[in-house]
């Protein structure tokens, strides 16, 4: 199973992902160019990023009532917009906050780039707040981040 | 070889067979439905009537959906149970045998209990046939009547009144979509459907169809009011399709009555879906004890995940239902209008605001010091799902009232909205994989 991980504490809020998530949905054409598929709230160390964490049982893919929420064998969570019927339901139950409701339908992360690979918000995250990857990696960094913090506290 | 029958293939009754043969593709899994199957999407049948959906993305399953599950449809009607016996009777009747059934039989519409409802021009918008009906009958309908004011009936004002076909829309309760708006909500609403044309009767309800020839010319109200039409259309909600659980001795008081494994009083036999009295999340007992209170919640999210849980437990695993929360989401001329838990008549502490030059109007609920409910029209939404985690975790939010109020993400900035995100966020979630 694929996912992306948000270590938000190390988050400082240059928006560089933004701006990396935008170029690339213009290269690839996608609708709305201009939104990016994730956001970031507040403006120094530690801000939050809202982007989709592909879950597993996903409440947005549960909630959707059109169809436009799919689950693909690798774990993604995909939107379809164009089948997208605006009702919210998704954006009611999304824990992370990371769908966004546009003019004609709602816009999140896909994922943008093959399995095994680092879409360019990854790879744009100097601060590495960003990680994809498979669950077990995933649980690995997410533990080694908790032991940091908590060296670090002490 | 188990052999697993379900009854009912919408929302419940279709997660409840994917998920039972995801966790055993040895079982012969019978699917009983008098609707088509692969399902359609009841909540889209809205949309379908405002003419923004066409008929063949209601279904959104694909075709070979029942053979790729290796699904047996029979598309007829279940007529009884034999408990004793372990089969279901069917119209035709064929005798299906099972070592374990599932009940999705869903909800049926209400209507009022108002004469002449048999009448032609009477149609209830609840079965794809039945608003399949009522759109032939609106393209040479000159007044129409729509009873009952909840999401599916202020749409269909909302369709109707895009037509250009004067509407009257009757609701019983204080104001339009009851149980899901406050009033002050409500309220600006209801200048919507005004600014419209559409026209409101609040706290009314209809007692008499009047007709000519068996059709119908008009309905008479409680305050003895007479409004014309030649189409009168029913959206008053619905109630729990339990007839087949009570005529075989299974508990049902509103709806079928579950335990969090979603068995019925009957063992091997379990409920899913709007027909289900299932147990409500943390958040909503309201700290009502150790066994929690149940209630029958129809809505889409909990169809799917009770079904889902009934169809793991059927298979052998042993999972426990979460609870269902009362949460609605739905857009109305392009309004997004979300409504999560309580919303009326809570005691603790509400802060609730109208921004008319923004267009938006939140309204956050707080019991001592958790988040027991949501409303929001319009703005900004993307924060509502944060909020309604805290709903249903039932998360200590003390002395963050206000900035929550201010934006859901304002969580991060506070310890305990941190560890409450931290938490969400945690690779269990990921690792729960696919089962």
């Amino acid at each position: 199973m694929e996912g992306i991980l948000v270590l938000w504490e190390r988050c400082n809020a240059c928006g560089d992902c933004l701006a990396a998530c935008r170029a690339e949905m213009e290269r690839l054409g996608e609708p709305l160019p201009q939104i990016a598929r994730l956001a970031v709230w507040g403006r120094e160390r530690p801000a939050y990023v809202a982007l989709c964490r592909h879950c597993a049982e996903a409440p947005c893919h549960d909630a959707c009532i059109s169809g436009a929420i799919s689950v693909t064998g690798a774990g993604r969570v995909e939107l379809a917009e164009e089948t997208c019927v605006r009702c919210c339901m998704c954006l009611a139950h999304c824990p992370f906050g990371a769908i966004t409701l546009v003019q004609d339908h709602v816009i999140k992360c896909d994922i943008c780039t093959p399995a095994g690979t680092q879409s360019p918000c990854v790879q744009s995250c100097e601060e590495g707040a960003l990680v994809a990857g498979g669950a077990q990696r995933l649980s690995l960094v997410r533990g080694r981040e908790r032991a940091r913090q908590r060296v670090g506290r002490r | 070889m188990k052999r697993v029958a379900i009854i009912g293939a919408s929302a419940a009754g279709a997660a409840a067979a994917e998920a039972a043969r995801r966790l055993d593709d040895e079982c012969s899994i019978t699917l009983i439905s008098d609707e088509p199957v692969p399902l359609y999407s009841r909540c889209l049948l809205s949309d379908y009537f405002l003419g923004q959906v066409g008929r063949e993305r209601l279904t959104f399953q694909p075709k070979d959906w029942p053979r790729s599950l290796d699904l047996e449809v029979l598309q007829e009607r279940a007529i009884a149970l034999d408990l004793a016996a372990g089969r279901v009777i069917t119209q035709s009747d064929r005798r299906v045998a099972y070592d374990r059934l599932v009940l999705a039989t869903g909800a049926l519409p209400l209507m009022p209990a108002a004469r002449g409802l048999e009448m032609d021009g009477v149609v209830p918008l609840y079965r794809l046939d039945q608003v399949t009906a009522a759109l032939g009958a609106l393209a040479s309908a000159r007044r129409v009547v729509i009873q009952g004011a909840g999401k599916v009936g202020v749409k269909a004002a909302e369709a109707v009144a895009a037509r250009r076909i004067p509407v009257t829309l009757i609701e019983q309760a204080a104001h339009v979509v009851p149980g899901m708006l406050d009033s002050a909500a409500a309220a600006w609403l209801e200048e919507l459907l005004t600014g419209w044309g559409v026209q409101l009767e609040i706290g009314a309800t209809v007692t008499e169809v009047v007709s000519r020839n068996g059709r119908v010319t008009g309905v008479e109200l409680d305050s003895g009011q007479h409004v014309a039409c030649d189409l009168f259309l029913v959206t008053i909600g619905a109630y729990p399709n339990a007839a087949l659980a009570r005529a075989a001795g299974i508990e049902v008081r509103e709806g079928i009555v579950v335990d969090a494994s979603m068995q019925t009083s009957a063992e091997g036999v379990y409920a899913a879906g709007d027909v289900a009295e299932a147990p409500l999340s943390a958040s909503e007992r309201h700290g009502a004890g150790p066994s929690p209170p149940k209630q029958v919640v129809g809505n889409w999210l909990n169809a799917v995940q009770q079904g889902r849980v009934a169809g793991r437990n059927l298979a052998g695993r042993q999972v426990a239902y979460s609870g269902s929360v009362r949460a609605n989401a739905f857009g109305l001329a392009g309004l997004p209008v979300i409504s999560v838990g309580e919303v009326e008549g809570s005691d603790g502490q509400s802060w609730g605001q109208l921004d008319r030059a923004a267009q938006v109007y939140r309204r956050l609920a707080f019991q001592d010091s958790r988040l027991t409910g949501v409303i929001q029209v319009g703005g900004d939404v993307a924060d509502v799902g944060i909020l309604s985690t805290c709903v249903k975790s039932g998360t200590d939010v003390a002395g963050l009232q206000e900035p929550l109020f201010a934006s859901g993400f304002s969580l991060f900035r506070g310890q305990q909205g941190r560890r409450l995100l931290a938490s969400q966020s945690s690779p269990q979630r990921l690792e729960r994989v696919h089962q």
